[in-house]
């Protein structure tokens, strides 16, 4: 067999697997549609406003209800605390009315 | 063909000519294979949360609003429900009562939360029961008939009955919740009777909700307070994301009573 002939085996490989792994997106997403109906359900009905990502601090917990003071309580330069912190910036809209 | 043919005889080359340093090919093959698997599945990751934020949060309230003092977030008067008045276009409006617990025997926080009694999904549990998100079922070992038992903001120990278990299929917006009754609530975290963590406006009509947010923080409630309105959001965070989260904030344009100065949130 020929290197080309492998090379070319692979990548054909490699191609068929994403396009089936596409294809299982699509399925997957067709299938968790009552699960996304389910836990809009219940943000309607406890009127929740943020993902459940991180817990450890009200600013990562819940984003949308935190000031533009919460991750700097303790001190205007003070560093920060958790580590959620890092991974969940501060919502644009909050981001924008600290531009001059 | 030949086409083909030429196309195949460039590979064999090329192949060949990778062989003859096949350590540090392979390195760099591997090295590149991490690389684009780490940042595709940090993009996905961020890319589907972003997406199933926008569909699960759009039915978060319209409007939030906050009582800020000295820039920290204070706990609002009920009176204020009622000084607010009728805003044209709201159609509905209501304190909510919300807030932390640090569990030091999991070092977690949970969120406990009293259902809205207009909800129907979820009846407010009885008093001295609760209905905990699949995490902290999870976390704690507890399963429906359990007690749990926690301390109170005056440090006496407070049992709780597990009447329910929220479905595992919505932990993403669940996984730390504790749902209790109003009464509970209050005694847990010895919480005033006149005061609600914040105050919800429902608005039909969603292109007024920049305008509605506008008029409550106008409203004669006389403190800095700062709205939250969702529909006019940008997306932002996996949390807020997809221009649905309540994100947007018209801060606070109330006027500041003479005993608490303005403090308008700055960068």
């Amino acid at each position: 067999m020929r290197k080309s002939d492998l090379f070319l085996a692979t990548v054909s490989t490699a191609s068929a697997l994403l396009l089936l792994s596409a294809l299982d997106a699509s399925l997957r997403a067709r299938a968790s549609v009552e699960i996304i109906a389910e836990r809009s359900a219940l943000v309607a009905a406890l009127d929740l406003t943020d993902l459940a990502l991180f817990t450890e601090a009200r600013y990562t917990r819940h984003p949308s209800q935190a000031d533009l003071h919460s991750a700097f309580q303790d001190h205007p330069m003070a560093i920060e605390h958790f580590p959620s912190g890092s991974l969940v910036p501060a919502p644009k809209r909050i981001l924008d009315l600290a531009q001059p | 063909m030949e086409w083909l043919r030429r196309q195949r005889y460039l590979i064999d080359y090329s192949l060949s000519a990778l062989a003859r340093r096949p350590g540090k090919h392979l390195g760099l093959l591997l090295v590149y294979t991490l690389i684009v698997f780490l940042l595709a599945s940090v993009m996905l990751f961020t890319q589907s949360l972003r997406r199933e934020a926008a569909l699960v949060l759009a039915e978060s309230p319209e409007i939030i609003l906050q009582r800020q003092v000295a820039g920290r977030h204070d706990l609002m008067p009920s009176a204020y429900l009622e000084k607010i008045g009728t805003i044209r276009g709201v159609a509905a409006k209501y304190g909510r009562l919300w807030g932390y617990f640090y569990d030091p025997a999991v070092r977690a926080n949970y969120t406990l939360l009293v259902p809205p009694e207009s909800s129907t999904q979820h009846q407010t549990p009885a008093p001295g029961e609760i209905a905990i998100g699949a995490g902290i079922a999870r976390t704690r070992g507890l399963a429906v008939g359990d007690y749990l038992s926690l301390r109170s903001a005056r440090g006496e120990p407070f049992s709780f009955r597990v009447a329910s278990i929220l479905s595992q299929s919505t932990e993403l917006v669940s996984s730390d919740l504790m749902l209790l009754s109003a009464d509970d609530f209050r005694r847990f975290f010895d919480y005033p009777e006149d005061r609600v963590t914040d105050i919800v406006l429902q608005v039909r009509n969603p292109r007024e909700v920049r305008k509605v947010a506008g008029e409550g923080d106008a409203s004669p409630c006389r403190t800095p307070a700062r709205s939250c309105a969702r529909r006019s959001c940008a997306p932002t965070t996996p949390s807020s994301a997809g221009a649905r989260g309540s994100s947007s904030c018209c801060w606070g344009r109330c006027s500041p009573s003479p005993s608490s100065p303005p403090t308008a949130p700055r960068a």
